[in-house]
């Protein structure tokens, strides 16, 4: 009677094992099932992490180069592209630039058009856009400076535009801006078959060796808005004829050297700069700007980490909050998400942060993205 | 045979005479390890004359040392330099960014093996500390490796990448067959300032 109960357990043992679920490694891709205005990019060497900065998860990336400065997203035909240079033996060998297109719900590549080998590989997102909804421009140095066009239409390379001594990609009405060398805001207008028609400079608003501006730029309502190294922040607008340059704002205000209503003198924050691979954030509907900083140094350390974040109200022109980061962290980019109710995007050495833009509040931390340069996914910059 | 060629063969066949005398003189006089002795001690008291307590002004270091004098150079070897070329402090670096090439193989002015140099730079103007003078410094790339470590970043006087020749954050591999960044030279390429003695 025993020996018939043990052979009845170990049949019905047997037989959940047989009837067991366990997890299938068959067929268990994920994909993206929608993108809204929270996700951002995160580079980090040739690989861009692609976030949910409401919950703080990384949904997906996609593989691009070393020479991957950026992304040029285009949700709305479900597409991502980025550029990038291959050599045959990853550093040497015959070299291949293309700008590549992702599918955006399987992260897969799905295409490249193979573009001239001059593109510069390095830099932030604005080394990259989409123009007129159609041509997907890449800025070049071979040490001279020129635009590469591609047509997303016919996946072909169209054209190489001349920008001597220009930079950045910045899309506006049916072309693009430009910063120079020579103090000036350059735009360059496309036809749709990618010849440039019209190109229109500023005036010369700034100089190089005393205050140059920065070759990033965030865009605004109707342009694009630029900072110089001690602190002007002005916006860049085009009405169709001319190229216009608005009066400076200034992040470091001097006293005007009387006190508050309780007696006590506001202080200058002349040892403060604004520092940053994206130095800056500005959120017009919300009237928010949002700047690194860094104590001490001169201009040479525009490129440097800073260990504060200062908030501005511009509605008001006034300093709302100043912020020093936790735990010896810094922060080399910043970004707001766009559309209402913004979220604020800290890149630092601890991980990305996620912090209320009104308030500064940490939300919370992604530890694993350490460093590297942010985008919206939403409308790209 | 012309008036010329008699005077030279005569010329020849009197100085054969004469060293010919000369050397039967000598071999008649010494022998072979008495003429190495007188040699030796020769040579050996040659060695010994810097020693002796003659002035010598042209190894003397001027005291105290002059104050607010500017040398003149007239070339990378007149320039008189001090510091460590494996520390970012080092004052060809001023306006540096990126890996030092001579913590990799390399130098001041020759690539690290296996790499190669671009032909194309940007270019900062630094003060050497040691002789009170500024100099242009070439920053020629290294390319065609992977980044060697070794990070330095001053990037004095550095502008943005709309300004190209006083960029650093541009790869400046231009010229060489692979833009991938190994590391960065320091060449001083001439003065920054006038070259008058003071």
């Amino acid at each position: 009677m025993k020996m018939k109960t043990l052979a009845l357990v170990t049949s019905l043992v047997a037989c959940s094992a047989v009837n067991a679920q366990w997890d299938s490694v068959v067929g268990g891709t994920s994909i993206i099932e929608g993108y809204d205005r929270y996700w951002v990019s995160v580079r980090s060497g040739g690989t861009v992490y692609l976030v949910d900065a409401d919950t703080g998860e990384v949904e997906g990336t996609l593989y691009t180069s070393n020479f991957s400065p950026a992304i040029a997203p285009d949700l709305k035909n479900g597409k991502i592209y980025s550029y990038g240079a291959f050599y045959t033996r990853t550093e040497y060998g015959d070299r291949t630039d293309v700008v590549l297109e992702f599918d955006a719900s399987t992260t897969e590549p799905i295409g490249e058009v193979e573009i001239p080998a001059r593109s510069a590989g390095i830099g932030h997102p604005g080394m990259m856009g989409i123009i007129n909804d159609k041509f997907i421009g890449v800025w070049n140095i071979t040490p001279a400076t020129t635009v590469s066009l591609v047509d997303t239409e016919t996946d072909a390379f169209v054209a190489e535009v001349a920008l001597p001594s220009c930079s950045g990609i910045y899309p506006l009405a049916q072309g693009w801006v430009s910063m120079c060398g020579d103090g000036t805001a350059q735009y360059i207008e496309l036809n749709m078959a990618g010849q440039e028609t019209r190109r229109v400079t500023s005036e010369s608003f700034f100089d190089v060796f005393e205050d140059p501006v920065f070759d990033y730029a965030v865009p605004a309502t109707d342009g694009w808005m630029y900072m110089s190294f001690e602190g002007l922040l002005r916006k860049v607008t085009f009405d169709g004829a001319a190229v216009n340059v608005t009066e400076p704002f200034d992040i470091n205000p001097e006293s005007n050297g009387t006190p508050d209503i309780n007696g006590v003198f506001r202080e200058d924050d002349d040892d403060w700069r604004i520092v940053g691979r994206q130095p800056f954030t500005f959120h017009d509907d919300e009237a928010i700007l949002v700047t690194i900083m860094h104590e001490g140094g001169g201009q040479e350390v525009f490129e440097d980490p800073g260990t504060e974040i200062w908030g501005f109200n511009m509605k008001t022109g006034n300093r709302g909050y100043r912020i020093e980061l936790e735990d010896g962290a810094t922060a080399s980019s910043v970004m707001m998400t766009p559309d209402e109710d913004p979220l604020l995007i800290v890149s630092t050495s601890i991980g990305m942060q996620v912090r209320d833009p009104r308030s500064g509040r940490l939300l919370r931390t992604v530890e694993m993205l350490e460093g590297g340069s942010i985008q919206s996914l939403y409308e790209g910059m | 045979m012309s008036n010329r060629q008699e005077l030279i063969a005569q010329l020849y066949k009197d100085l054969d005479s004469v060293t010919t005398g000369a050397i039967r003189f000598l071999a008649a006089r010494t022998s072979r390890r008495s003429f190495l002795g007188r040699f030796g001690v020769f040579i050996a008291g040659m060695g010994a004359i810097p020693l002796l307590p003659m002035s010598r002004a042209s190894a003397q270091t001027p005291f105290p040392p002059p104050v607010d004098s500017v040398p003149e150079v007239n070339g990378v070897d007149d320039i008189e330099e001090m510091g460590d070329v494996k520390s970012c402090d080092y004052w060809r670096y001023c306006a540096f960014s990126g890996s030092l090439c001579s913590c990799c193989g390399g130098t001041l002015t020759s690539c690290p093996p296996g790499s190669e140099t671009a032909s194309v730079a940007w270019i900062g103007s630094c003060h050497n500390p040691t002789d009170g003078r500024n100099y242009l410094i070439s920053y020629n790339d290294c390319c065609g490796k992977g980044s060697c470590g070794c990070g330095c970043h001053r990037s004095e006087g550095d502008r943005p990448v709309y300004f190209p020749s006083k960029s650093n954050s541009i790869l400046w591999c231009f010229g060489a067959n692979s833009h991938a960044y190994h590391c960065t030279l320091a060449l001083v390429i001439g003065h920054a300032d006038s070259n008058t003695a003071q």
